[in-house]
């Protein structure tokens, strides 16, 4: 019987370029079946599972696949509808003249990903300036804030960000968000989040999905590691975005290089291929490792690193 | 002009295109979308899909029917009325809408 947990780090590899994680065929038994769904679910991956399905990388019987088309289905509309919510605020926001940035999955899987159909989430995060506060409350799914503490460097606020903006176009809206560059920045430290999270509680769950959006926007072609490397300086998480870049080009094994993670392993000092101490840690390298993860949501995972934001208002 | 007025035969030289105030996002099996002003996320499958992804560009029902002839009645009118039942229906979903361009 195959572990499902060991399936959900090569559905997270699952298309990137380079990684060569074998998926098994399937079907699978019932048992499987609920467990795969059920990780899926946890750590956002539903998206990844029907594109792997997509590409016959994996077999399910009738029942599975079609249980699986209507919960990517539902996925799907959740992230529209959260989606749609961003951009309301936007809107209020822009008619306040408050400057905003939409940050989160929206803007990483519409600007980062190569098929933003795969980059499911259930919420998404506004930064503020601190006026937009009192602008109008932040709907469900989306959290507002006006501040960023990383797990190190300074706190980030919008004034630390590119201005003017990338704009995001959602339903011909433009809704300000940050580079591709200020993205990646985001994703790793995101990824370094996990890393404590992981030493707090080695039960939690793994957050795949940022390490998969540190890989993406790594590897997205127009990306400029210059930009990278200023804006982590002028953050001061550059040892934290290096550290961040070589977990993921580890736990993923990918094997293209370019100058972002080779500038990455000189930072870290590590051989082109070597681990970060946090890796070796890292028990989704080791799935067989890790006990069953609680089922919690996408939100539950962005809830624990607004927990380290400065205080301001949450969607409900 | 309303929906109903995809089949009328003065329409015919209509042409159709996604509305562009519509939110969307591919899936295994076709598009889900979503109008910015409406509350009800749509799954389109099959030939709705089909012409959601056609309607990129502005398209009358007769490219439609030529471009989709694979997913259609072979006898040319049945054809011609399917894909325009499909347009109806993105239009009265909001995901499609008449095409400003001539």
């Amino acid at each position: 019987m195959t572990d499902p947990r060991a399936l959900t780090l090569p559905l997270a590899a699952h298309g990137l370029a380079g990684s060569m994680f074998d998926m098994p065929d399937g079907p699978f038994a019932p048992d499987e079946w609920f467990e795969l769904v059920r990780n899926c679910r946890t750590n956002g991956l539903i998206g990844m599972l029907a594109a792997a399905v997509q590409r016959g990388d994996m077999r399910l019987t009738p029942p599975q696949a079609e249980e699986l088309a209507v919960l990517e289905n539902e996925t799907a509309g959740i992230a529209l509808l959260v989606e749609q919510r961003a951009a309301r605020l936007a809107a209020l926001l822009g008619a306040a003249d408050v400057g905003h940035r939409l940050l989160g999955g929206p803007a990483r899987g519409r600007l980062g990903y190569r098929r933003p159909g795969i980059r499911t989430f259930d919420n998404a995060l506004m930064l503020v300036e601190p006026k937009g506060m009192e602008v109008a409350p932040p709907p469900r799914g989306v959290v507002m804030t006006t501040t960023l503490i990383p797990p190190e460097g300074r706190p980030i606020t919008l004034r630390d960000l590119a201005d003017p903006p990338t704009l995001l176009a959602l339903a011909e809206q433009p809704v300000p968000t940050v580079s591709v560059e200020e993205h990646l920045v985001l994703a790793c430290l995101d990824v370094a989040g996990s890393w404590a999270r992981d030493l707090a509680d080695p039960r939690g769950i793994l957050d795949l999905v940022a390490q998969r959006d540190v890989a993406e926007l790594a590897l997205f072609p127009a990306i400029d590691p210059a930009r990278v490397q200023q804006t982590a300086e002028s953050w001061g998480v550059v040892d934290l975005v290096a550290r961040a870049v070589v977990e993921v080009w580890h736990l993923f094994e990918l094997a293209d290089r370019t100058r972002l993670s080779v500038w990455a392993y000189r930072m870290t000092d590590l051989p082109v291929g070597g681990r970060t101490a946090a890796s070796r840690s890292n028990p989704a390298i080791h799935p067989e490792r890790r006990p069953a993860a609680a089922p919690a949501s996408a939100t539950g995972r962005l809830g624990r690193m607004v927990h380290k934001l400065a205080p301001g208002r949450h969607g409900g | 002009m309303t929906f109903d007025a995809v089949t009328s035969p003065s329409t015919t030289a209509s042409r159709w295109e996604r509305s562009a105030d519509v939110l969307w996002r591919r899936t295994a099996e076709g598009v889900v979308v979503l109008p910015n002003d409406g509350s009800a996320v749509v799954s389109l499958e099959g030939l709705n899909a089909a012409v959601w992804e056609a309607c990129a560009r502005p398209m009358s029902v007769d490219g439609l029917a030529d471009q989709l002839a694979g997913m259609l009645p072979e006898e040319s009118s049945a054809g011609h009325r399917v894909a325009a039942e499909a347009v109806r229906f993105l239009v009265a979903m909001g995901a499609v809408r008449e095409s400003l361009h001539p």
